[in-house]
């Protein structure tokens, strides 16, 4: 197996053949993987913890489970959310941990669907969106960045994935093994939470 | 998770009509298929999705627009290499864990008596050559050691190109212990053991776990374990770090030339009988050389500049003691470098 693909060819396999590629034993398959996901795995990463140190050692611990869970990979399945499960996962037991030892207590016990009344927000035309001019600018960039890095774990999560990686809903369910309602409204409330918080610090900036 | 004012965030929702446009705009981009990501993922200006059947709320285009404008960290360039080498390490250590059959000696046809002659040839021998080898052998380990640091100051200076010029430290809660040394946990995890600042190189990938060993010291860590944060003990450390449990990450880019790593510090060792904590040795001067290569009396020493140098003597623009601080004399686990021209290499 280990020769009878080029360096090219590998390159333009999909991601599951290069799975199967590196099952039989071609090291380059992986390689190209590596490569293939190290700007989008990295920035969901980065976003989900907000720190680049973190990041690239989560990162290389997510290769490191997909090279050791190699063979029970249903090569019939789509890798991409498979790779992404592994990367979510291991960001969010690293992040769990941290809030449990944090002073800061992160909420607990919300969930968007739950019978707990949650409040909803309205935006009028005129909030607190920048400027054209000051929309790509990099304090907008930065409060944005907070913002984000402010929202909860399990929301934070799923707006990362169907926003900024761009899963289907059903896909995102599949992922986190949670119903499909759920994923709704967590990106729900993660769009009306950002938008909250949003408004707040916008007005309050130095 | 708490708000300014140090309330607790209470996540919102939306409403009915804003949620609907929401989802109509997410199901209509993710049934056209992932995004080609060119470079960078999303980013700020191609942001806009496939116009959707009705338009969206304020909210939701406001929102996205400013999601849309979320900064792109770039990551490192040999991001890929590195966790290439991290998967081989694991892959020779998998090997590694299997019985092998093919380096089992065959002793059967070697039988006691040949084997007694070749021992007494063996000690006989040695025992001839040892006085004239140790020195040789001596020098030979030295001068392992200072290639063991030329190649931690590339990796650190490979780091600090990653990592805006700061030189490898972990999450740090200010006055806390330094000396733990074994810490378990995750990346982040408050470090309370400052050879686990040390310890990244080897888990990022930057070095391999033997150019962090001595070979004259016979509790270095042989095996590179992925799961570990830091060296499991006192002893299994080679190399002292100049202290990070400083206040401030301390940037390689704007230090004097100062000493930032060396030969193990001798002053600090194990405590008998105790997992936790260190022993500072008040019976020892400051100025003490090393105990790794006792017979040549000085140590090895990697400068901020990346310049290796065999030393005994105080080093740097104050005539620096590298193994304290300039103002303690005696230690608990906290102290930190008087200012940032002072070394102070720990464990």
């Amino acid at each position: 197996m280990k020769d009878l693909t080029s360096e090219h060819d590998l390159e333009h396999l999909a991601d599951e053949a290069l799975m199967e590629a590196y099952r039989q034993g071609d090291d380059r398959a992986f390689a190209v993987l590596v490569e293939r996901y190290r700007i989008e795995l990295f920035q969901f990463l980065y976003r989900f913890t907000n720190d680049a140190a973190t990041a690239d050692d989560l990162f290389q611990e997510a290769f490191l489970q997909v090279h050791l869970s190699a063979d029970t990979f249903d090569t019939s399945r789509r890798f991409r959310p498979w790779l992404f499960t592994i990367a979510a996962n291991k960001a969010r037991d690293l992040l769990r941990k941290n809030n449990r030892q944090s002073t800061q207590i992160a909420p607990s016990g919300f969930e968007p669907d739950s019978d707990e009344a949650q409040p909803v927000i309205e935006w009028a035309a005129s909030d607190t969106l920048p400027p054209d001019e000051q929309l790509q600018n990099e304090e907008t960039r930065q409060l944005v960045q907070q913002v984000v890095a402010s929202l909860p774990d399990h929301l934070r999560e799923v707006l990362l994935l169907a926003y900024f990686h761009q899963f289907a809903y059903k896909q995102i369910a599949e992922m986190l093994g949670i119903p499909l309602g759920t994923v709704k409204s967590r990106l729900h409330a993660a769009v009306g939470t950002f938008a909250s918080l949003w408004k707040q610090r916008w007005k309050n900036r130095g | 998770m708490t708000e300014p004012g140090n309330q607790p965030l209470r996540p919102v929702t939306l409403t009915g009509a804003d949620a609907q446009a929401l989802d109509t705009i997410i199901e209509s981009r993710t049934a056209a298929g992932p995004l080609k990501l060119a470079g960078l993922p999303y980013a700020s200006n191609d942001a806009a999705p496939p116009p959707p059947p009705t338009p969206p709320s304020v909210l939701v285009s406001h929102t996205l627009k400013l999601l849309a404008q979320s900064p792109v960290a770039v990551p490192p360039e040999d991001l890929a290499q590195r966790t290439l080498q991290r998967v081989a390490q694991a892959r020779r250590g998998q090997r590694f864990g299997r019985p092998s059959q093919a380096g089992q000696w065959q002793l059967s046809s070697f039988g006691w008596f040949e084997a007694a002659a070749l021992a007494a040839v063996v000690v006989i021998g040695v025992s001839v050559v040892w006085p004239v080898l140790e020195r040789t052998r001596a020098a030979a380990r030295q001068l392992s050691c200072a290639n063991n640091l030329a190649a931690v100051g590339n990796a650190i200076g490979s780091y600090a190109a990653d990592f805006d010029n700061q030189m490898p430290r972990g999450h740090v809660l200010p006055g806390s212990v330094w000396w733990n040394v074994g810490q378990t946990g995750e990346p982040r995890d408050p470090v309370q053991s400052n050879s686990a600042h040390l310890y990244r190189l080897i888990r990022l990938g930057y070095a391999g776990q033997e150019i962090l060993s001595c070979p004259d010291n016979p509790a270095a860590m042989r095996f590179l374990n992925l799961e570990a944060h830091d060296w499991p003990t006192p002893a299994s450390v080679s190399y002292s770090y100049q202290n990070q449990h400083t206040p401030f990450a301390i940037r390689l880019d704007n230090l004097d030339e100062i000493a930032i790593l060396a030969d193990k510090n001798p002053l600090f060792i194990a405590r008998p009988g105790q997992t936790q904590g260190m022993q500072f040795r008040l019976d020892l001067p400051p100025t003490a050389p090393t105990a790794f290569h006792s017979s040549l009396h000085g140590q090895n020493i990697l400068t901020s500049t990346g310049r290796v140098l065999w030393s005994n003597e105080p080093f740097g623009p104050n005539a620096d003691a590298i193994w304290v601080t300039r103002q303690d004399r005696d230690y608990h686990g906290t102290e930190i470098p008087t200012d940032p021209s002072d070394s102070f290499l720990v464990p």
